[in-house]
């Protein structure tokens, strides 16, 4: 690899979007090399000025915006000042995160046709240019689907092979697994494996994403910016990550798990395996454990436990309020059984004892789009106990939002029924109920309407009528809870980041009893999905009950106490009022992990006590 | 999802498009338009009540031919009719203009001021007539005509690509739009806004505005994004462009068009008294006897 040529190349790099100099640059002092064939990991706050240096790439930047460039950014060692538009735009591809917003036109074959047909590639070459993308990328048997008859994952690539159909040099991919849930994640990433991999393309791939765990195994090089957007940490992920790791962590990227239990482990004991590199993927990391001796493997467990299934936030809130109990985190009774068991066995009786605790409860519930005869929810009966934390996840598709929606009241169910603290919602005034419910939507712009911060989160108090009880002092705290901001500011101005947290000040006014959240952490950066999370954990701590649709699977584990989970047609797959859906199921990494230890503990001990 | 809201559009909407066999749906889209223009050019130049009626149940047996069942026609048209009914009452009392000398029919409840004109009623029936006509043939052609379908072969009449495109990607957005004006619906309902009806002329203007600047910026938003991913893949760079999806003409479509002309020209000449044929009685004249 190192013998390759340098594909990209930024020097110097600085821009102002603006026709004022003196404005604040988007980015700026951007330096870094990129050979042909590596992967380069970009990530970095919202706002920082990733998409200007994807611009920069792929010619919208200096053809298509207006504004102030410094330095320059060579392309196989020639500035892109030397190229025209279409060269670029030919060379440089670039996915971003919403595969429908990028779909033109009807089926899979016209999408892969759409950039040869306007290149006016000959028809010949066209199919012949198809049907060799689609082999590659296995989608032979969707080339005459309609694109909205797709999954996200294969939507995706499907959009992955209208671009490299044009036979580009760098592709850029933009959060490409943000919207899609666990399967097609799996999917789209087995195929950037493969890509990777193949000599034929031998693409320069750059990857925009802050939740590492997937794609570090197949990366070479990470950058992480600034809130300034300038480079806050650069290097190759060997070097970032075994010599660099507490910069690593305090950038705004979500460290992979197997990293950070590793380095934890590396910096407690003081043995010899010092020596040993980080690993990045998991077969790496289940080969070390086997040279671990007894010690050390229930200190990694212990880690294990502490980074991954127990939230960090828990020691600060043990500072704050000492009386929070922890018996729900079941994790933390998992090694010493017995406990478990009677813990179990109390709980049961408690659910038994306490029916009344229940804060919402469905029946038989289902739910028909009118005038179709299209179940979205086919009977789900679950029960939520106040002071739930839930997470509630299933295929794109499957009815997540549906559900939440029919919960806050704001569909009505086809059949069935919905309780609340025992009573009919249909027999409560609607205005009571949706006092009680906060609902966080997907994207943080549909639910801003007013033009001053402090209109928008008077909103809902304005509608309640309740404006009379919120006094100022209150309102400043919920204003700083969107950072230090001026009352006044028009809320479209702020960052995307400010207004996912500008919904929860304007739900949190008037203190709900449930909070119900849709895909809420969807184009989030990692500081804010860290704050949104640590805010609605104490809440939930103060008893609020919350209900969380995501696939991000590793905050669930780390944070929810149970889970919901929705087949695709809409029936309830599975729902255990102990809180037990990870250890049930096997199917992330950390659990797996917990397993093999407390495996070879059990082995070592028997063995120990042979000798 | 894909297939959830794929089904759904074809329920919903008045003018989607539902799969079919007939005769009808395997033809080109532009013969049908054509068939549509000259319907429309035939339907502005009548006169006579009874001709229109005639041509009503033409079009109505079209619909019937294309596999519309007439339930569902008439579930289509329920809206119209209403509309059109009220027009009728309408256009017979409003139309009645008082000074003419125009032969009064009958006086509604023998009141004096209430005539019942001859012509107002002839216009009223025309007006009728005409509205229908036009919009089941519509009907008949949306259903039957994939947009997609549409969208390439108007593509082959020359028309700058970049038109057929911006037809394309609107008809793409249709559902999105749809979709995101109902989550800010929700929104707002979410926080208490619009539980109650809006009762203020304030309340229906907030109602209106908010979902209207919320919507238009994450639709904004949106088209933003499609158009950096049109410019990425090059579009626009040349004057023309492949098309590797050709809709032909076939065999079927030439005789349609064919059949569509003659029958055009004939009643053309028949219309403009070119023909010895006597015209048909407008049913204006109908009752002067």
């Amino acid at each position: 690899m190192s013998n390759n040529k340098i594909v990209l190349s930024f020097k110097d790099f600085s821009f102002i979007y603006s026709t004022d100099k003196k404005k604040r640059p988007s980015v700026s002092d951007i330096t870094f090399n990129l050979k042909e064939g590596e992967t380069l990991i970009l990530a970095g706050p919202s706002g920082s000025g990733k998409s200007t240096i994807c611009y920069a790439m792929n010619g919208i930047i200096p053809w298509r915006l207006k504004g102030f460039m410094k330095g320059d950014v060579e392309i196989f060692e020639k500035s892109v000042w030397n190229y025209n538009f279409m060269e670029l735009s030919k060379m440089v591809g670039l996915v971003s995160q919403n595969p429908l917003d990028q779909l033109i036109t009807f089926t899979v074959r016209d999408e892969i046709a759409f950039g040869l047909e306007n290149l006016k590639y000959s028809e010949e070459e066209i199919e012949k240019r198809i049907n060799s993308i689609a082999k590659f990328m296995e989608i032979e048997h969707l080339l005459e689907r309609n694109v909205d008859q797709l999954s996200g994952g294969q939507q995706q690539i499907t959009i992955l092979s209208s671009f490299l159909a044009m036979s580009p040099k760098i592709l850029i991919l933009d959060e490409p697994i943000a919207y899609l849930d666990q399967h097609s994640e799996s999917l789209l990433l087995d195929r950037l494996k493969k890509l990777k991999e193949s000599k034929e393309f031998n693409l320069t791939l750059i990857i925009i994403e802050h939740r590492l765990s997937r794609i570090i195994d197949f990366a070479d090089k990470i950058i992480v910016l600034d809130d300034n957007g300038k480079i806050f940490l650069n290097g190759s992920i060997s070097d970032v990550i075994n010599n660099d790791f507490i910069k690593f962590k305090s950038s705004n990227v979500r460290v992979p798990w197997i990293c950070n239990v590793f380095y934890n482990l590396k910096s407690y004991s003081k043995s010899d395996f010092k020596d040993f590199l980080i690993p990045t993927n998991f077969q790496h990391l289940i080969k070390l454990i086997d040279d671990l001796n007894y010690n050390e493997l229930q200190t990694l467990n212990e880690i294990l436990i502490d980074t991954e299934i127990k939230p960090n936030i828990l020691q600060k809130l043990e500072n704050f309020e000492k009386k929070i109990e922890f018996e729900e985190l079941y994790i933390e009774t998992l090694n010493k059984e017995e406990k478990f068991i009677e813990n179990l066995s109390s709980s049961m009786k408690k659910y038994q004892n306490n029916e009344k605790d229940f804060i919402l409860e469905t029946i038989d519930l289902s739910f028909e789009y009118p005038n179709t005869g299209i179940k979205a929810i086919k009977n789900l009966s679950i029960k939520i106990e106040k002071g739930d934390f839930i997470g509630l996840i299933g295929p794109n598709g499957a009815g997540k939002t549906t559900f939440l929606y029919l919960l806050a009241n704001l569909y009505e169910p086809t059949s069935g029924e919905i309780l609340y603290k025992g009573q009919k919602l249909k027999e409560l005034k609607s205005y009571d109920y949706t006092k009680k419910v906060g609902f966080i939507f997907q994207n943080p712009e549909n639910m801003i309407f007013k033009s001053s911060i402090k209109e928008e989160i008077l909103y809902g108090p304005k509608n309640f009528g309740m404006l009379k009880e919120i006094d100022d002092n209150y309102l400043t705290r919920l204003i700083n809870l969107i950072g230090k901001e001026d009352r006044e500011k028009n809320p479209y101005n702020l960052s995307w980041g400010q207004k996912r947290r500008l919904n929860l000040s304007s739900i949190f006014v008037y203190n709900p009893e449930i909070i119900l959240l849709d895909e809420p952490f969807i184009g989030q950066d990692q500081k804010t999905i860290d704050s949104l999370i640590e805010t609605l954990f104490i809440e939930n701590k103060r008893g609020k009950t919350i209900i969380i649709s995501s696939h991000d699977y590793h905050l669930l584990l780390k944070y929810t106490k149970k889970i919901v989970e929705i087949n695709q047609d809409g029936t309830l797959k599975d729902y255990d009022l102990n809180g037990n859906y990870f250890l049930k199921h096997k199917n992330l990494g950390p659990i797996i992990l917990l397993d093999k230890i407390k495996e070879k503990l059990n082995n070592r001990r028997l063995n120990g006590q042979k000798k | 999802m894909g297939k959830k809201n794929n089904y759904l559009d074809n329920k919903k909407y008045l003018f989607a498009y539902f799969p079919g066999n007939s005769l009808f749906h395997k033809l080109n889209p532009l013969s049908k338009f054509l068939f549509l223009v000259f319907l429309t050019i035939i339907t502005l130049l009548i006169n006579s009540i009874l001709f229109f009626a005639s041509i009503f149940l033409i079009v109505f047996l079209l619909a019937l031919l294309c596999g519309i069942s007439l339930k569902n026609l008439f579930r289509k048209l329920k809206f119209i009719f209403t509309i059109l009914i009220i027009s009728v009452i309408l256009n017979i009392f409003f139309n009645a203009i008082p000074n003419e000398q125009e032969i009064v029919l009958f006086y509604l409840f023998n009141l004096e001021f209430l005539p019942i004109r001859k012509l107002a009623v002839y216009f009223a029936l025309k007006a009728f007539f005409m509205v229908l006509i036009l919009y089941t043939s519509t009907i008949i052609y949306t259903n039957t005509t994939n947009m997609k379908d549409f969208v390439y072969s108007i593509m082959r009449l020359k028309i700058p690509y970049r038109y057929c495109y911006a037809l394309m990607v609107g008809i793409r957005y249709i559902p999105i739009i749809e979709k995101e004006v109902k989550t800010v619906s929700l929104a707002q309902k979410a926080r208490g806004f619009g539980l109650e009806k809006a009762n203020t002329v304030k309340k229906v203007y907030n109602l209106i505005f908010e979902r209207l600047i919320a919507t238009l910026v994450s639709i904004l938003r949106k088209a933003n994004n499609t158009a950096i991913s049109m410019e990425n893949r090059c579009f626009g760079i040349y004057k023309t462009r492949t098309n590797l999806t050709k809709i032909n003409f076939k065999a079927l479509d030439i005789l349609f068009i064919f059949l569509c002309v003659i029958t055009f020209v004939g009643l053309l000449l028949y219309l403009f008294h070119l023909t010895p044929l006597p015209q048909f009685p407008s049913l204006y004249y109908l009752y002067s006897s």
